[in-house]
């Protein structure tokens, strides 16, 4: 800035002359409180205690979004209004906030990309690393802020106190205020619970395998589908260990008027295991004859109905033998 | 006697020969929709013409209206309004977890509490006014917008974000090394990946939920550096519209469900530009100077066409700085930009340098795609858009009938309405500032990168992605506009324009497809690019059962880019020749019946849907089946094994 004497209530030497004294409360606690958040979770993170992951949330979301961008904003502006040679004042409360989620967006990741160059990129020494920024631009802030007159200092408590000042006002208004936020987040909190809950019936996979060429067990291909194949019919439903279901295999000839010839090779019953995986095995040794021959797959929980088809099987396969 | 200044030299007031001006294009580029259908070719040089116009009425008729609404504000207690908004806001994330996502009932209703907050920002008067509480109201409508789409969806939204997660970001967490992406352009362009793995890991989670938690929540909270750029620019209500206006709009709210290194770089460039606006207006501290260049590097390692975008911010910012003499605002106290675009360029250039791309490097890949495209694509009108003259009359680029793309594109047509207004307003001598004359600037360059240069067939710099970072001087200047329509127009006017562009953005912006991604409302025309559990788990046994070595899976899109990039097994386009699909393997779900599959069809990629027996025929294997997700095979020439 160009020599904006007047906007500048703070000369060159005022700061020169202002000594370095232990900081007030007021102007520090902010700083103090990113650089214990860094320190506790640098600490906890480095002990492997087991915290559930609530708790592991609560202490790393503050400790990626906004501790060390905090600290970092801290430090680059140490004052609450305008300094010397500046036209514009210092960020605001609101605008630090929004820098610190910003900063630490990058400085998080950033001391991730430095400590992979030199180590390798785990969890304890990026956070030692982050906590270690933290302090030191915690440190720097302190110093920066110490050298400014007291009123010039930024203090957390001076923009919480004047969003607090009108509050008193009007209590009904307040009350009424307070109440709906406080039904907002529990609704929110419930509307999270549903959201998440994966509490219902899932998935079931009814699928064909075959011996791949290396020995595995793959995706039938035509190639592993034939006269004499041994077929591997997989029930996979995680959500249901335990439950029974029962294949039925038919076979048929195919014709331009559908399938003719049709009859049951077979049944098998099984129970899915505690992974939900259950399998029945087809060693199929068919009769040369009338071809295609189409043979079906027919999945049913429970006992299968007198008379199986595709239209009352909960899934179904089909093989065409041509 | 003192010679006079370039600036004396300028119009006594610029801001009506700006008007003019915009009314003349307007005019000039109207005949363009007889050549081409395109929507926005048809709609937007009638709203530049009308912005103008509707600006040099309130102009002509200065002082006759002014701040005469400013005394007809509202002037119930705020805390009430958004007590009740806040209500409003806890029954939208109940009724989205309830319903299962984003319905079109939930973005209505989301576009309500949207119009609910606006309206406190434009009618409440300033003692009811409180920013702490609209900020927080909009802060938590953005975040259950955002989350009822990302809790509700299993697995990952969008196409890129498979890529970031289950490839490079899983590749990382694996090795515990960045070795894992060396051979892949985010190698030097890590921060979003490295941020997830470090979240993933501190939190104890899968890759997905630590994105949700860190870039998830970061992305809404971002909004807060608009505001700010908004208070250094003009009073809080209307650094509030601009926030406001910013968090609802369509691409920002996709890069807040499609989380990838984009959103980051949007974060980024937020900071950047949070930065750049406290220099223009005079706080020249070093430290404003090292905010704006650890944006632009941070920009940089994240993502190559954000990084590119804040570039172009930069350089339109030093080159308005240089102009100042001759434009109308005070660019004595202002700080130059030129220092900090040099070092931001040199860093991208050198950085680029090294960026493994292709069988190159991404410096003189990008030159040498740009060359190309220049050789082989430029030439006015060369867009993919339909001939309007052709049986279906105008239509959308991507063959969407004409009333759903304009419904899909209101909220965009709206909010440049206000922008043309506010631009125009920007230079007015009393509202020029380095700042605004900035981002006037800045809007019209990105604007012309996002649709001029696609008009010549010149899509290079994917102006899809530019939309969300045109937003951000768009909302400021749309403030502007507001402020402009507050202050010079009729109280009634005044009044009926703001209501109704209060009740139209946040609505019209909730359904735009590119916001909806997971769930879109004209569900027909536009693809979704979110999976239900069947068509996941189908992904996860394919993947898992198919031989080592394999031919592709043929299946829609977008689904195939699940298949391919989740690593699953490699997957194509269905093809339909000749009224047939024939595939070795293919894949069907309901979705492609129902839904907005896209297949190709001869040369070229369209949606249509089909019938199961189309794509499963009668002849062939079928081998899987979940109820949804079928996975059929060709009896002869049958892949691998």
């Amino acid at each position: 800035m160009r020599g904006d004497s007047e906007s500048s209530p703070m000369s060159d030497r005022t700061v020169q002359s202002s000594p370095v004294a232990l900081p007030r409360l007021a102007s520090s606690i902010d700083v103090a409180a990113v650089v214990l958040l860094a320190l506790v979770g640098a600490i906890l993170f480095s002990l492997s205690l087991g915290l559930p992951v609530a708790a592991r949330a609560v202490i790393a979301v503050p400790l990626l979004l906004f501790v060390p961008g905090y600290a970092v904003v801290a430090a680059l502006y140490p004052a609450a209004r305008r300094e010397n040679g500046t036209a514009v004042d210092s960020p605001t409360a609101i605008e630090r906030g929004a820098l610190a989620v910003g900063l630490s967006l990058f400085v998080v990741p950033l001391v991730g990309v430095a400590v992979d160059a030199v180590w390798s990129l785990t969890l304890v020494p990026v956070l030692d690393t982050v906590a270690a920024v933290t302090i030191a631009a915690g440190v720097i802030a302190l110093v920066r802020r110490e050298r400014l007159p007291a009123g010039e200092r930024f203090e957390v408590t001076t923009p919480l106190r004047r969003a607090l000042a009108g509050t008193t006002e009007r209590p009904k208004t307040q009350v009424f205020l307070i109440v709906a936020v406080l039904l907002s987040v529990a609704a929110v909190g419930a509307g999270g619970v549903v959201a998440t809950d994966d509490s219902g019936q899932g998935v079931t996979e009814f699928y064909l395998t075959t011996e791949g060429p290396d020995g595995e067990q793959v995706m039938a291909t035509g190639e592993t589908i034939g006269n004499e194949s041994v077929h591997e019919l997989v029930v996979e439903s995680p959500a249901r260990p335990g439950a029974n279901y029962t294949v039925v295999a038919r076979t048929g000839i195919a014709t331009d008027r559908g399938l003719v010839e049709e009859r049951t090779l077979g049944r098998t019953s099984l129970t899915l295991g505690d992974g939900g995986t259950g399998t029945a095995t087809y060693e199929l040794d068919l009769e040369r004859g009338d071809r295609p021959l189409e043979l079906t797959y027919l999945l049913y929980e429970g006992e299968p109905p007198a008379e199986p088809s595709r239209e009352n099987a909960v899934r179904w396969l089909r093989v065409r033998i041509g | 006697m003192a010679s006079a200044t370039p600036r004396d030299r300028l119009p006594a007031e610029p801001d009506l020969l700006v008007g003019l001006a915009g009314l003349a294009i307007a005019v000039i580029l109207f005949p363009l929709r007889f050549l081409s259908g395109q929507l926005f070719i048809q709609v937007l040089p009638p709203v530049l013409g009308l912005g103008s116009l509707v600006y040099l009425v309130g102009r002509v008729r200065a002082g006759e209206y002014e701040r005469a609404i400013e005394r007809r504000r509202v002037g119930v207690d705020g805390r009430v309004v958004a007590g009740l908004t806040a209500l409003g806001i806890g029954g939208l994330a109940l009724f989205g977890a309830t319903a299962g996502g984003r319905t079109t009932t939930f973005l209505l209703a989301s576009g309500l509490v949207g119009t609910a907050i606006l309206a406190q920002i434009l009618f409440l008067d300033d003692d009811a006014l409180g920013p702490g509480l609209v900020l927080g109201q909009l802060l938590a409508l953005a975040l259950v917008v955002r989350f009822t789409a990302l809790l509700s969806t299993p697995g990952l939204i969008g196409v890129d974000s498979w890529t970031h997660l289950t490839d490079y970001a899983a590749a990382i967490q694996t090795t515990d090394s960045l070795s894992a992406i060396a051979d892949v352009k985010y190698r030097t362009a890590p921060l979003f990946h490295v941020l997830v793995v470090i979240a993933a890991d501190a939190i104890g989670v899968g890759l997905r939920a630590a994105t949700y938690v860190s870039m998830g929540l970061a992305l809404p909270l971002s909004t807060l550096l608009l505001y700010a750029i908004g208070t250094l620019l003009f009073d809080r209500r209307w650094a509030l519209l601009a926030a406001g206006l910013f968090v609802m709009a369509d691409h920002v709210i996709r890069w807040g469900v499609h989380i990838i290194p984009t959103s980051m770089g949007l974060v980024f460039f937020l900071g950047a530009l949070a930065g750049t606006t406290r220099l223009l207006a005079g706080d020249t501290r070093r430290a404003t100077y090292a905010i704006v260049v650890a944006f632009g590097i941070a920009t940089a390692l994240t993502h190559q066409i954000s990084a590119f975008i804040l570039l172009v911010v930069l350089g339109v910012g030093a080159v308005v700085g240089s102009l100042g003499s001759v434009l109308p605002g005070d660019f004595d106290r202002a700080g130059s930009l030129w220092p900090v675009f040099a070092l931001v360029t040199a860093f991208v250039a050198a950085l680029w340098s090294i960026t493994p791309y292709r069988d190159s490097v991404f410096a003189l890949e990008l030159l040498d795609t740009v060359d190309r495209a220049i050789a082989t694509s430029v030439g006015f009108l060369n867009l993919a858009g339909p001939d309007p003259s052709g049986a279906g009359g105008a239509s959308s680029a991507a063959g969407v009938p004409i009333d759903v793309a304009f419904a899909d594109a209101l909220g965009f047509f709206a909010l440049f309405f206000a922008v043309v207004v506010g631009t125009v307003a920007v230079f007015r001598r009393r509202n020029a500032t380095p700042a605004t004359v900035t981002y006037a600037a800045a809007a019209v360059v990105l604007a012309t990168f996002t649709f001029g240069l696609p008009l010549f067939g010149f899509t290079t710099f994917l102006p899809g992605r530019w939309y969300a970072f045109m937003y951000v001087p768009m909302a400021l200047l749309a403030a502007l506009g507001c402020r402009f329509a507050v202050r010079r127009l009729s109280p009634r006017m005044a009044m009926t324009g703001l209501l109704v562009f209060a009740l139209v953005v946040p609505g019209a912006m909730a359904i735009n497809h590119k916001g909806t991604p997971d769930s879109p409302v004209f569900d027909q025309e536009f693809p979704t690019y979110a999976y239900d559990e069947t068509e996941l788990s189908a992904v996860e046994t394919v993947g898992a059962t198919r031989p080592e070595v394999a031919d592709p899976i043929y299946t829609d899109h977008p689904y195939r880019t699940v298949f391919e990039r989740s690593g699953a097994t490699p997957a194509n386009m269905l093809a339909v020749e000749d009224g047939e699909i024939v595939h070795d393997t293919v894949v069907y779900r309901q979705y492609q019946s129902t839904g907005a599959p896209v297949v190709l069809v001869g040369n070229g990629s369209q949606t249509r849907r089909l019938a199961p027996s189309e794509v499963c025929r009668e002849d062939m294997h079928r081998l899987y089946a979940n109820g949804n997700v079928t996975v059929c095979t060709g009896i002869d020439g049958i892949d691998g094994a």
